[in-house]
């Protein structure tokens, strides 16, 4: 029943400056990477994120998984069997292709799974990503996509930390080119023997009855304003990060190993709750993953302990909302189409997950004011608010929010 | 245009002192406020420092809660989930609600493996989606803490294991010496269970089935043997009779299969310029029940004048047909006129007429046969053919069972699913009996009155956790599954049969069998029997086309069944027992819901009344509350009164289903019991007695009464019309809507008008389907969390429903609207009434009741946090976090339906101790376990705010999404709310306004439409259709 902070400004410095170059790396890959129409790498690498990346390492490594790397699959192999070996490997392999075979035996008779939708841009998509992954050697750890891609936003309070150092920075050198400033005028008076009263010790000189009541009013502002602020937030738990009963990270999974969000929180596109995955899908990949690089085999194990004795795993809740108000994620990720970080934040940065958004009201209100909606895409909205419509078209407003939509109304979510 | 006036009770149309005192209020009860402000506390001298030390501690107080830790939660996952199951997306498993001769088709909405909601099931022809309030409460059962937990030997704790072994061992015993052994429950659907029963009786031998219902039809089932040769109950097809002459038979309300019946009842009832025709509806009855409400003409006869009455009819009948008549059938000369009416109507429209009787008298129901046959109603009404298998009580056997149990001849008694201590009129001989039986298994869910006094009991599962099939009428079958696994550690009746006929299959499997042997090669579409029982499950029911009717000769002997029920005639009180619509026989008494569900009529929650004529009332200086003691033979008993208009004088009547003694903490000693007034009449039960006694015992009760809470201060909010009226002017009985139209164009504040964009919601009722049975209260209790607040709560005026069912009376013979200057200036006993006064002859409106969610809302612009304000799509939302409980919103609505938690009903608060549990009922509630049934899309409101209905604003926003996540436009129908899906009788439409298409729309467009309390220019987004009435020319 406690709280477990771990507040480090130095370690949240670094990080915001880190964040700082990933986001310009990340604009940077983006003007590089120019798409052709049909087999672009950045739909490679999304399917490959969505469909293969929970068999296989990013192409980036040579670690095997459940299936081998991949990395430089198109220098070993040629096009065409590629296609044919992903479209359908089961049919390929009864067509007797001895590399096919000889795969499947190497691989214990692990058969992988079929993509019949697949089509060969589809497939030629993949293995571009993967021949441009493979000659990457930073790792550019890129948020894996929720429900779509989005960057990550940066709240404005990781900059106060800066800022408070520049206020005090300047503070203190204003107060030492004043006592200089002084202290100089001081001695040119007493060389051109000008009467100079007494220097008043410097306690005195604080301790007056002018500051004493200036400080003791800026007390009284400050405690009210620190009051106020905590009440606001009594019951909000920002940054609150408990410790898991694995030591599961985020970093590993959805970061470095790059699983797509939804693959283990399938509850997002559909559901009111994103779903905390039950163990069989943990078992997924870790029936062949049974070292982690951090901990070895001391939480996968947990798994395997609950897997066999039938007893779920008791994750403790990072995000609670109370019980007056309604969320639902499939309303946010499949309807709204907004990624999962614009809440979570950079959860593929984390080892442990802490709440990152404060969760209050104020913040949900903003996002629904600011945030464009899917209102063109989805043709649930076609029928509806015609005169929306019209001034989209003839470009009055460039786009419709959810507050245009009455997504700021009190039954929106209280109910 | 008729322009009379409804009145809600006795005190509304009397206008007396305390009723005109209490209308202008919204709350009943004043706040202490001067009590406590000339209260010694606040004028001690020393108030001020008293004041400051509790605002120390409160700060104090305050900010030490506040420094508590948040708890830690947990989210637990599945280890491996189940393919179907999302968390936080309901799933909907088909299923029947069955209960002896309950019956309804149902989907069971689950959410995260608990029910939660009862839904109708469409794919079902004979409840075709609807349901009653029963099938909806019917969830909150499962969460019932009285249900036993463990299985019991005389009374103590025993195994599973060792249970079988002793029962078994002895069934063998009294196997190997020839002994009797019966089994005794209430009617059986299923027909898995019924083989089962018979397989049972050839392991042991010596094996009969009896089946008891305490409400019971053995008469039909007598009659039609006599006249038929079948002794079944016959199909009925209301929806194609365009004459229904029916003599007590609550065929809306408790007759048979209600809901069936509503479902074809209302479709000869909806009116519109297309089909501007309505079936006629006659009721002869002594009591106003549910159905006789709803009837375009009730005719008030007293229990005794039943039989002549029908033969009445039948000889008129016969003498249109050319047949001879039969002796007897003098009736008053009100009920001849009406009869004769009725007559020449049934005759004009042979083959498409019908007549029904409620009564247990085998005779008078022969008679009701033969008018059926005269008039070609078989074949096309009555469908003998296709029966029904529901009310298969058989009153004969039971009293044999009874005799043969006292002479000491019964060796077995397995009882199941029936409480005969509670519910046959002799309960206590048959509790004496019982005594005498050496094996005594009782399968009851609870240690209920008969129970209580068996050697074993072995709970059986609530019907969501079983496995069952039904047929309840030939050829239709369903199915029930388990929604949730067994919560306490019991097992399924059929299973423990199965046990100790050591078979090897549990019931699953013996109900698949069965399927694969006996429905399986009914049908031809699909070729393998798993595929077909895949199919069956998910969609419930499994139909074989009805048998081609076939015709039977009637051949019962009308002589003697008219000289055995005419001439029966009494002149002093009499007293009738009739079923509740709610509460049912009694089975579920201590379901809160069901009890604080008000009675369609007397609107009276928790409680047994006797409903008594208003002329009696004032010979004897009743009122409301005053205690009268009913007598008939040895028995008797002490009884509140309610002022009934409408029963016939000199009559007395009683609903069935309280008074229990053993059944949970909500329902014991809640009313009385009044089975025993129940007598035996040749081999069948009767529920009238013409020999009673009544006197005022001059004690004094307070009954909690919701119909008079809340009035509309005499505004009139009925619109109502005649048929003909109707059909040379579709606008007749709502000329005023023009009027109001002219005038609430003007405003004066243009800015304050809504725009609605998108989407606006919309809701229309239709006054001439809602027949006021109650279903929608329960459902709108079950998807809103509302709480239940007990009697005592409900007399303090502090009832929570969000929509309530308002009934009106107004009487027949009156036509012009008495205005209200002369209706003050004669307080008293309704004087000005005396030349349309006929206290027999009333007519009843039922007018559901919910939040208008007005677009210029009277309630928005008093609040002062804005927690009520408007949404872009039409509704009035309520914020509860917001609210502050000023109540200034309640008091300025004038349709009185914002309603206030005076107390934490349910336990949203964090603070046991604010929790209000003085009354039983409200216990319940707040159980941990009940709680289970609680909706976890919608907020659980705490102590001091407002609450109202938000159109099911959770269901809305959940189609919407749906349609999103879809990608596709919103269709219409999707998006229901909770009233409108329970209703049996399609009443309510709802939907988006804005598009000209939907259903809604069209309802605004129709001339029939109208909006309560227009003059009042609030915009209400809720229309009613006027009433019509095809009450011309009936005597």
């Amino acid at each position: 029943m406690t709280f477990y902070y771990k507040p480090s400004r130095i370690a949240e410095l670094t990080r915001v400056s880190a964040r700082l170059l990933l986001l310009l790396s990340f604009i940077f890959s983006f003007n590089v990477s120019v798409s052709t129409a049909a087999v672009s790498v950045a739909d490679g690498q999304k399917l490959f994120a969505n469909n293969c990346r929970s068999c296989h390492t990013t192409p980036d490594k040579d670690q095997v998984l459940v299936g081998p790397s991949l990395k430089n699959i198109d220098k070993k192999r040629s096009e065409a069997w590629l296609i044919s070996w992903i479209r359908n490997n089961v049919a390929f392999r009864a067509s007797g292709d001895k590399d096919a075979i000889a795969i499947f035996e190497e691989y214990k008779k692990a058969s992988m799974t079929q993509f019949l939708s697949f089509t060969d841009d589809d497939i030629k998509s993949i293995v571009a990503y993967i021949n441009d992954a493979s000659n990457k050697v930073a790792v550019v750890a890129s948020a894996p996509t929720g429900g779509a891609a989005g960057a990550v936003e940066e709240s404005a309070d990781s900059y106060t930390g800066i800022l408070w150092v520049v206020v005090v920075t300047l503070a203190g050198l204003s107060f030492l080119i004043f006592r200089i400033n002084n202290n100089l005028r001081r001695y040119a008076g007493e060389k051109e023997g000008e009467e100079i009263p007494e220097e008043r010790p410097f306690f005195k000189a604080i301790f007056s009855k002018g500051n004493v009541a200036l400080m003791l009013f800026m007390c009284v502002m400050f405690l009210g304003y620190w009051m106020v602020n905590e009440g606001q937030s009594l019951g909000r738990s920002r940054n609150y990060q408990p410790i898991q009963p694995v030591k599961f990270s985020h970093k590993i999974h959805a970061g470095q190993n790059q699983i797509n969000c939804l693959y283990c929180h399938s509850g997002a596109e559909k559901s009111k709750v994103a779903s905390i995955p039950s163990v069989s899908v943990c078992m997924n990949c870790h029936k062949a993953i049974k070292e982690g690089p951090i901990t070895g085999t001391a939480e996968i194990s947990k798994i395997y302990a609950a897997y066999d004795n039938n007893q779920p795993i008791k994750w403790v809740k990072v995000h609670n909302l109370p019980d007056h108000v309604y969320f639902n994620h499939a309303q946010h990720v499949k309807a709204g189409q907004v990624a999962c970080q614009t809440c979570h934040g950079p959860i593929q940065e984390m080892d442990e997950v802490k709440q990152f958004a404060s969760l209050s009201m104020g913040w949900c209100v903003n996002c629904h004011r600011n945030t464009a909606t899917q209102f063109a895409q989805n043709k649930y909205y076609d029928p509806l608010f015609s005169k929306l419509h019209e001034e989209l078209k003839t470009g009055k407003i460039s786009q419709v929010t959810e507050g245009d939509l009455g997504g700021t109304e009190c039954q929106k979510c209280h109910y | 245009m008729e322009n009379k006036s409804y009145w809600k009770g006795l005190a509304e149309l009397e206008e007396t002192p305390e009723f005109i005192h209490e209308r202008d209020k919204e709350f009943a009860e004043e706040l202490p406020i001067e009590e406590i402000f000339n209260s010694n506390f606040v004028q001690k001298p020393r108030a001020r420092r008293d004041f400051l030390k509790m605002l120390g501690f409160s700060v104090t107080a305050a900010t030490v809660a506040a420094s508590c830790k948040i708890p830690v939660r947990q989210a637990i996952p599945y280890v491996i989930k189940p393919e179907e199951i999302v968390p936080g997306l309901a799933n909907y498993y088909a299923s029947t609600y069955m209960d002896g001769s309950d019956y309804c088709s149902i989907l069971v909405k689950t959410r995260d493996g608990r029910p939660i909601k009862i839904e109708g099931n469409s794919n079902s022809t004979v409840t075709k989606g609807g349901t009653n309030a029963r099938a909806q409460a019917s969830i909150l059962s499962l969460y019932d803490k009285a249900r036993t937990h463990v299985p019991h030997q005389d009374g103590k704790q025993v195994e599973w294991s060792t249970a079988d072994s002793d029962i078994k061992s002895q069934l063998a015993a009294i196997k190997t010496k020839g002994g009797n052994i019966r089994i005794l429950s209430s009617t059986v659907l299923s027909p898995s269970t019924k083989n089962l029963i018979a397989d049972f009786g050839t392991f042991y031998g010596n094996t009969k089935h009896v089946v008891f219902e305490p409400m019971s039809n053995a008469g039909m089932l007598s009659a039609n043997e006599k006249s038929f040769g079948k002794r079944v109950i016959p199909g009925y097809n209301f929806d194609k009779a365009k004459v229904i002459v029916s003599f007590a038979a609550d065929f809306l309300g408790s007759w048979i299969s209600p809901i069936e019946f509503t479902k074809q009842y209302v479709t000869n009832r909806k009116v519109s310029k297309a089909k501007a025709e309505m079936s006629r509806h006659y009721q002869f009855e002594s009591n106003v029940s549910l159905t006789g409400s709803n009837a375009d003409k009730r005719i008030a006869i007293k229990p005794s004048e039943e039989g002549d009455a029908i033969i009445a009819l039948y000889n008129m009948v016969a003498g249109f047909a050319g047949k001879a008549g039969v002796s007897g059938g003098k009736v008053s000369d009100k009920a001849n006129k009406s009869l004769n009416k009725a007559a020449a109507e049934m005759w004009a429209n042979k083959n498409s007429s019908l007549v029904v009787c409620g009564s247990n008298d085998t005779n008078a129901q022969i008679l009701v046969n033969a008018i059926n046959d005269i008039l070609g109603s078989y074949g096309s009404t009555i469908d003998l053919d296709n029966y029904t298998n529901v009310a298969q009580g058989f009153d004969k056997d039971f009293s044999d069972l009874v005799s043969e149990m006292e002479a000491g001849s019964v060796d077995a008694l397995i009882i199941y699913n029936t409480n005969p201590v509670y519910s046959f009129s002799k309960g206590k001989k048959f509790g004496e009996a019982l005594k005498k039986v050496g094996l005594t298994i009782s399968f009851n869910d609870r240690t209920d009155e008969t129970t209580s006094l068996v050697k074993y009991h072995l709970p059986d599962n609530h019907y969501l956790e079983s496995w069952n099939d039904a047929e309840v009428k030939l050829g239709k079958y369903s199915l029930s599954q388990p929604c949730i696994n067994p919560i306490f550690n019991t097992r399924q009746a059929a299973d423990s049969l199965l046990k100790w006929m050591d078979s090897a299959d549990d019931y699953a499997t013996v109900i698949k069998k069965n399927w694969e042997k006996f429905v399986f090669p009914a049908q031809t579409q699909e070729t393998s029997f798993q595929s077909f029982w895949d199919n069956c499950i998910r969609v419930g029911v499994f139909e074989k086309a009805s048998a081609v009717a076939t015709t039977t000769a009637f051949a019962g002997d009308v002589n003697a069944a008219a000289s055995a029920s005419g001439g029966k005639k009494a002149d002093g009180m009499e007293l009738v027992i009739f079923e509740s619509v709610g509460l049912g026989n009694g089975k579920y008494a201590n379901n809160p819901w069901l009890l604080e569900n008000p009675d369609p009529i007397t609107k009276v929650v928790w409680d047994t009344v006797a409903m008594i004529p208003v002329p009696y009332a004032k010979e004897n200086n009743l009122v409301e509350g005053d205690m009268i003691e009913v007598s008939a033979g040895d028995f008797k008993m002490e009884l509140p009164v309610v002022l009934q208009p409408g029963i016939a004088n000199n009559t007395i009547a009683v609903a069935v289903g309280l008074g229990r003694e053993k059944c949970g903490r909500a329902g014991d000693g809640v009313g009385k019991n009044v089975y025993p007034f129940v007598s035996m009449s040749g081999d069948t039960m009767s529920y009238s007695n013409s020999k009673v006694s009544v006197k005022p015992t001059g004690n004094k009760y307070e009954l909690a009464i919701t119909q008079t809470h809340g009035t509309f201060e005499g505004r009139n909010v009925i619109q109502q019309t005649t048929l003909s009226e109707y059909k040379q002017d579709a606008s007749a009985g709502n000329e005023s809507i023009k009027e109001y139209e002219e005038v609430n164009g003007v405003t004066l504040y243009p800015q304050n008008i809504h725009e609605y964009n998108g989407l606006r919601w919309g809701m229309n009722i239709d006054l001439n389907s809602c027949i006021g049975c109650g279903a929608c209260q329960v459902a709108c209790s079950s998807e809103n969390n509302v709480p239940v607040v007990g009697k005592d709560e409900v007399r303090r005026v502090h009832e929570m429903h969000w929509i309530r069912i308002d009934r009106y009376y107004s009487f027949a013979g009156e036509k012009e609207r008495v205005t209200k200057e002369s209706h003050s200036n004669a307080i008293g006993l309704g004087n000005q009434y005396d030349d349309v006064k006929d206290w027999e002859d009333i007519e009843v409106v039922h007018q559901p009741m919910l939040c208008q969610h007005c677009e210029n809302a009277p309630c928005e612009n008093v609040c002062p946090v804005a927690a009520t304000n408007h949404s872009s799509e039409g509704l009035n939302q309520m914020t509860y976090n917001r609210c502050i409980g000023t109540r200034y919103c309640a008091n300025n609505c004038p349709y009185k339906v914002r309603r206030f938690n005076w107390f934490d009903y349910t336990t949203a608060d964090s603070f046991p101790w604010n929790t209000y549990d003085k009354s039983e009922g409200v216990a319940m509630m707040i159980d941990d376990l009940t709680r289970m049934v609680l909706n976890p899309d919608v907020t659980v409101r705490s102590r001091g705010v407002i609450e109202k209905c938000s159109f099911c604003v959770q269901k809305l926003q959940d189609a919407k999404l749906n349609a999103k996540k879809q990608d596709r436009a919103l269709v219409d129908g999707e998006a229901r709310t909770a009233c409108q899906s329970a209703c049996p009788a399609d009443a309510i439409v709802f939907g988006d306004v804005n598009n000209k298409e939907t259903a809604v729309s069209k309802t605004r467009e129709d001339e029939r439409n109208y909006y309560v309390l227009a003059e009042l220019h609030v915009k209400p987004s809720i229309g009613y259709m006027v009433k019509v009435r095809n009450n011309e020319n009936m005597a």
